[in-house]
């Protein structure tokens, strides 16, 4: 499909409506659905991949968020559409596939050395606690770093829970 | 009024009941006061206030699970319809999971939704489930594909109707469709890349 990027820009910023002029008779809703998700865990892969090598610190990781505006709204619009298994599962995989690094820099940055039983749960959490709080107008390193310090601060106490 | 602890489990009980019908945010201490006969000075004896009685209330949902999760690995033997039959018999827990799952921007109700449904995947249902579709994967993947399904299952569930047919038929709507998706190439896609774990 053409523009793919474009039509990712579109969705991330506004959801179906969005992708509303792309559909034709060789594109269905589905089919463009189908390839933004391929696309988004290409991006994932590469981040993922671009965070590993960069040997990332803790602060850097809000500057570096903030250079892909586009992948975290479109990340923000799968968050919203968990209900839809196909974006729940893609929104799952680009959990899992940082989830080694961001937890890592997060319970050293902060200090939490005790995994309880149900740590998993409280990095779920956090995450949703995370993306619920995230501004897509605002995607500054700033704002983001700072939404990780309240959610960080939520996770210290279900953490002792 | 004598203040006994008898009084304080009534509040405890009733107010599970109120926040699985009605939501936390329509928590009403005179109207649980007035359905359980008790002044609002025994409340407030109790409890000293409506934050200390909520965790009191996500603690009996915590207890409630628990004993679920035990009954379900000792009777449940299938996932359609043993699990479905099982959860018909748990119907205010049901809607108390439902008055987390809608209300889990607040991350104490989030956390107590996910550690639940992580509990019972791993005593009972997880098992279950990968029989039922012969699925062979790692743990992590199968969980997010229960997750996947809770999703969903949980954000079409009607709690006005939670007779067992009604519930697994929401499953199995729900699961043909990731069963679609996991045929597809985006799955596969998802699968082979080795950075997932």
């Amino acid at each position: 499909m053409e523009n793919l990027n474009q039509v990712y820009k579109k969705f991330s910023k506004e959801g179906n409506s969005g992708i509303a002029p792309f559909i034709s008779k060789t594109h269905s809703t589905e089919d463009i659905i189908h390839n933004l998700l391929a696309l988004h865990i290409d991006k994932i892969d590469f981040f993922t991949s671009l965070i590993k090598k960069q040997n990332t610190t803790y602060n850097e990781l809000f500057d570096f968020l903030a250079e892909y505006p586009d992948e975290l709204r479109f990340c923000k619009q799968l968050f919203t559409h968990r209900e839809n298994p196909e974006m729940n599962l893609v929104f799952l995989y680009g959990i899992n596939a940082v989830k080694p690094i961001v937890l890592s820099l997060i319970t050293s940055h902060f200090k939490i050395s005790e995994y309880s039983e149900y740590f998993d749960s409280v990095w779920m959490t956090m995450v949703e606690s995370w993306y619920s709080r995230l501004d897509v107008n605002n995607l500054t390193a700033k704002h983001m770093k700072d939404i990780s310090e309240e959610t960080a601060e939520i996770i210290i106490k279900l953490n002792k829970l | 009024m004598s203040v006994t602890h008898g009084s304080k489990q009534k509040w405890i009980e009733k107010g599970y009941e109120h926040f699985a019908f009605f939501g936390p945010k329509n928590l009403s201490i005179n109207k649980l006061s007035k359905e359980i006969g008790s002044s609002r000075a025994s409340f407030y004896h109790h409890f000293g206030d409506i934050e200390i009685f909520i965790i009191k209330l996500l603690d009996m949902h915590w207890k409630v699970h628990q004993q679920f999760c035990t009954r379900g690995a000792r009777e449940c033997k299938n996932f359609f319809p043993g699990l479905y039959l099982i959860l018909e018999q748990y119907p205010i827990p049901l809607k108390f999971s439902k008055q987390l799952f809608i209300n889990r921007n607040n991350p104490a109700y989030n956390y107590l939704f996910v550690k639940t449904y992580n509990a019972s995947a791993r005593a009972f249902i997880l098992k279950l489930f990968s029989e039922q579709f012969g699925l062979h994967f790692a743990y992590e993947d199968t969980y997010n594909l229960w997750l996947t399904v809770g999703e969903s299952w949980y954000s079409r569930l009607d709690p006005n109707n939670l007779s067992a047919v009604k519930m697994q038929q929401l499953a199995e709507e729900i699961m043909n469709s990731v069963l679609r998706f996991m045929s597809s190439n985006l799955y596969s896609k998802m699968q082979r890349t080795p950075l997932q774990n």
